[in-house]
């Protein structure tokens, strides 16, 4: 671990676990206006329900994951203030950890307490600020009201998204800014739904006594668990619909590479291994994540057109740059019926245009023969493929570092420039080449 | 609407009509109300309505999913019979805005029967409308009349669809009913408490409509999710059907094979009363039954006579086949299918050489259709059988290599004149 990482954890656990301690020595308890009345069984439903609701981390399709115990937190500081809030989120972060996710590394655990921590009680400092000095008093009379439920809102959010991010920004030596865009963009819809159940909560939780006579907390707790609970389950089914789908690519075109080149060394598993480059760079360039899909489904299926036109990978050829006339034909041929394989499944209609164009020359022109702008991801693809090729050749396979001389041999005439220097990075990060080489790199181009 | 048959239309022309004068009466019973509130309710409802039947989520085997029923029973919750009706009349035509006219009237009139009986039935069973009675809603006293409407809504509901259909496709109505019911029903019991909750949460002055936004908020997210799913499980699908048939177009002979193995498994399965929730699963294994055969290439283009080895390799195929279909599959199910299509009743089969009442009915379903197909289309070493022949052929190794009541159900089938005719089909497509 990054020595800047290592001291940032171990800031925010000892700050966070600090700040609880001192709230709850020092913290004005008795300023509450529950405080009267506040049995230990409002703070026990509180703690059940975020241990529940906590434990559900609703994954989201284009990365990243929100636990649902974000609306019971917020509820939580409506009701009872940060303090109780404080504590109802160390409980409950700390049972996920160690019931749930068990075996992940304590140092983690105390991180997680920490923000939790820190971020329920800066959302209470914030609706004791905008309420004008009250808290745990929940209430809807007037703008100022709206103002602070929102603005502690956003505080919680802010400052859970800040906390983890910066952990990960730290961890991939990456901006704090592009990543927590990047980040709270995608959890924002799902985070704004959450605080408004939490919002519902807190005032069904004040009332329950006169709406539901007794057995309040029953329906309370419906309202908090059905909908995220449906929530969760509807975004695991989806993620995990995702995952069989990446898995039936792989196995497919395992498949074929096994049936069409007889197990041959060099092209068993080549699918899955372009895929792997050609995406990691476009991650490396910063692409959408949609992109990045794109790509990689395209790396999987970018030879499929073999089941037509067999295409042994043209691996001898290394030596004389040029493609025979016969051998560029055959390749023309296989990537139009991959194109056309697979352009009548709708969700792979950009899929089928990488594809269509994996093998074109950079120096022959944007364009493709029909006039369409041949897209960025087919000169990562070749790019990646070339890479794979003479890395695995059967008679005289290169070294990572003699294959990228290569690549940057041929970058500006067979391929892309910005393609093969966002390649080459990729493997100096990844640690395949030497930083040096990575560092020549631009300069040779 | 001159196309459908008397009894159809004339269904078609009395529900929307039952439908205007229920709600006639249900609109002239509302004297007394405060009509202000009972628009506000109207126009809140349309809203969320509309919102809430947004682009259903497509169920697999047919039939869509909506947040729409536990919206409208929220509403006669909320505001009773009358509201609900009228909330339907004005939400239908919008919602089917692409449909043809007799669509929108039977769906409004229908709606409009279901949810004022459905709020009838509350108010009889002694059920409080949360908006118009001063105390809030107490399950103990309008807990039966909640449930009550539910099955009323439910019932009327899927009975009036059941009934158009029926009439429609000229099937039993109670069979019909059963077979949609079947997902329904269980999509009721789930919706119903989102109904409930949401009445509740009405009840919150500080929020009352904002508080029911509030609640639906991360169901639509979850709706979202969901229709995610679907649409992943669709191109799954198209996705696998295609790579497939790409790998099946390198072995000529096989071409549209698994087409034609799944077309006629299916209708097998639906005339021996295969339970409707395993047929996708069927359906899978009929598709890529053949797939383990992908890695014996070798093995099977061999010139050569095939030695033991060999043989024993291929009789391995469908257990390699099941391996793959493992991989792939969204459910669990289609995997072990294929690894028992090439067993036998008489225990002569491979790999694992299973008796008549250990095989899964779902393969030898795709055993039967698997062999006529290859019995009656042409192979680079013999011409197609004729139809008859392979009847014949099927019905000799009924019992022992292939399970009697399939052929059976092959024959019958054969007899009605209902078997796809693979070759005759490509004749006339040519001609």
């Amino acid at each position: 671990m990054r020595r800047a990482l290592k001291v940032y954890v171990w800031f925010v656990s000892v700050a966070g676990i600090v700040a609880v301690a001192v709230t709850a020595r020092w913290g004005n308890l008795e300023g509450l206006p529950h405080a009267s009345h506040m049995v230990l069984g409002d703070v026990a439903f509180f703690v059940v329900m975020g241990c529940l609701l906590d434990m559900m981390i609703v994954p989201m399709a284009r990365g990243g994951a929100v636990s649902a115990g974000f609306a019971v937190f917020y509820a939580c500081m409506l009701y009872l203030g940060p303090y109780l809030a404080a504590f109802v989120a160390v409980l409950a972060t700390l049972w996920t950890d160690i019931a749930v996710r068990r075996g992940i590394p304590f140092y983690k655990t105390l991180f997680n307490v920490g923000h939790s921590a820190i971020s329920v009680l800066a959302a209470g400092g914030a609706y004791y600020v905008l309420m004008g000095g009250r808290v745990a008093d929940v209430r809807l009379a007037d703008l100022a009201d709206v103002a602070a439920i929102i603005g502690s809102a956003a505080v919680l959010f802010g400052s859970e998204v800040t906390a983890v991010n910066l952990a990960v920004a730290l961890e991939r030596r990456a901006p704090l800014r592009s990543v927590w865009i990047g980040n709270a963009r995608l959890v924002l819809p799902l985070d704004a739904a959450l605080a408004g159940v939490g919002l519902l909560v807190a005032l069904l939780y004040e009332n329950r006594d006169t709406l539901f006579q007794g057995y309040g907390w029953a329906f309370v707790a419906s309202v908090l668990v059905l909908p995220t609970t449906l929530l969760y389950y509807g975004s695991r089914l989806y993620m995990d619909m995702q995952r069989v789908y990446d898995k039936t690519l792989r196995t497919l075109v395992a498949l074929k590479e096994s049936k069409i080149h007889a197990g041959a060394q060099e092209t068993v598993g080549h699918g899955e291994r372009v895929a792997n480059l050609a995406s990691a760079a476009a991650d490396e360039l910063g692409m959408s994540a949609d992109d990045v899909q794109s790509i990689r489904y395209a790396g999987y299926l970018h030879d499929i057109g073999d089941v037509a036109v067999p295409t042994q990978a043209f691996d001898g050829d290394h030596e004389d740059a040029a493609l025979t006339e016969e051998q560029a034909t055959k390749l023309r041929r296989h990537a139009e019926i991959g194109h056309d394989i697979l352009r009548p499944i709708g969700f792979l209609r950009r899929v089928a245009v990488l594809v269509r164009h994996h093998d074109r020359r950079f120096d022959a022109g944007p364009y493709g023969p029909d006039g369409e702008v041949i897209p960025f991801g087919s000169r990562l693809l070749a790019v990646a493929e070339r890479y794979d090729d003479v890395t695995r050749s059967a008679r005289e396979p290169l070294s990572p570092d003699d294959a990228v001389r290569r690549l940057v041999e041929e970058s500006g005439s067979r391929f892309d420039r910005r393609a093969v220097e966002a390649f080459v990075r990729m493997l100096a990060r990844e640690a395949v080449v030497d930083a040096v080489r990575c560092e020549e790199a631009p300069d040779a181009i | 609407m001159s196309k459908l048959s008397p009894p159809l239309r004339a269904y078609l022309i009395a529900v929307p009509l039952l439908g205007a004068a229920l709600l006639a009466w249900l609109t002239i019973r509302l004297a007394g109300y405060p009509h202000l509130k009972l628009i506000e309710g109207i126009l809140f409802f349309l809203v969320l309505t509309i919102i809430a039947a947004q682009s259903p989520v497509q169920l697999p085997r047919g039939g869509i999913m909506s947040m729409a029923f536990a919206v409208g029973y929220a509403c006669i919750i909320i505001y009773g019979p009358a509201v609900a009706a009228w909330v339907a009349v004005l939400s239908t035509p919008w919602l089917l805005r692409k449909s043809v006219w007799y669509r929108i009237t039977f769906n409004a009139g229908q709606y409009v029967l279901t949810e004022g009986l459905a709020g009838l039935v509350y108010q009889w069973a002694g059920g409080e409308f949360v908006a118009l009675s001063p105390d809030p809603l107490s399950l103990r006293h309008s807990g039966a009349a909640i449930i009550l409407s539910g099955l009323t809504y439910a019932l009327i509901n899927s009975f009036a669809v059941a009934i158009a259909l029926a009439l429609h496709e000229k099937r039993r109505l109670l069979g019909t009913w059963r077979v949609g019911f079947g997902w329904m029903g269980p999509r009721y019991l789930a919706l119903a408490p989102f109904g409930v909750l949401m009445a509740m949460v009405y009840q919150l002055q500080q929020l009352r409509y904002v508080g029911v936004a509030l609640f639906l908020l991360p169901l639509f997210w979850a709706r979202y999710a969901f229709k995610g799913y679907m649409d992943m499980r669709e191109v799954h699908q198209q996705t696998v059907e295609a790579l497939t048939k790409a790998l099946e177009a390198y072995d000529a002979y096989t071409e549209d094979h698994s087409d034609h193995v799944s077309e006629l498994a299916e209708k097998l399965a639906v005339r021996l009363g295969f339970p409707e929730t395993r047929m996708e699963a069927l359906l899978f294994a009929a598709r890529l039954h053949d797939i383990g055969k992908f890695v014996m290439e070798p093995v099977l283009n061999k010139q050569e006579k095939l030695n033991e080895d060999d043989w024993a390799l291929i009789k391995q195929h469908p257990a390699e086949g099941q391996r793959i279909v493992a991989a792939i599959e969204v459910q669990p199910g289609a995997a072990s299918i294929v690894r028992a299509t090439h067993e036998r009743p008489d225990g002569s089969g491979y790999p694992d050489g299973l008796r008549g009442g250990q095989i899964d009915l779902a393969a030898s379903i795709i055993a039967v259709a698997d062999a006529y197909h290859a019995m009656t289309s042409d192979r680079a070493y013999r011409r197609a059988m004729p139809e008859h022949s392979a009847i014949a052929e099927l019905a000799r190794g009924a019992g022992t290599q292939f399970e009697s009541n399939v052929v059976q159900a092959l024959i019958e089938l054969w007899q009605q004149g209902e078997l796809p005719q693979p070759q005759r089909r490509d004749h006339a497509a040519s001609a």
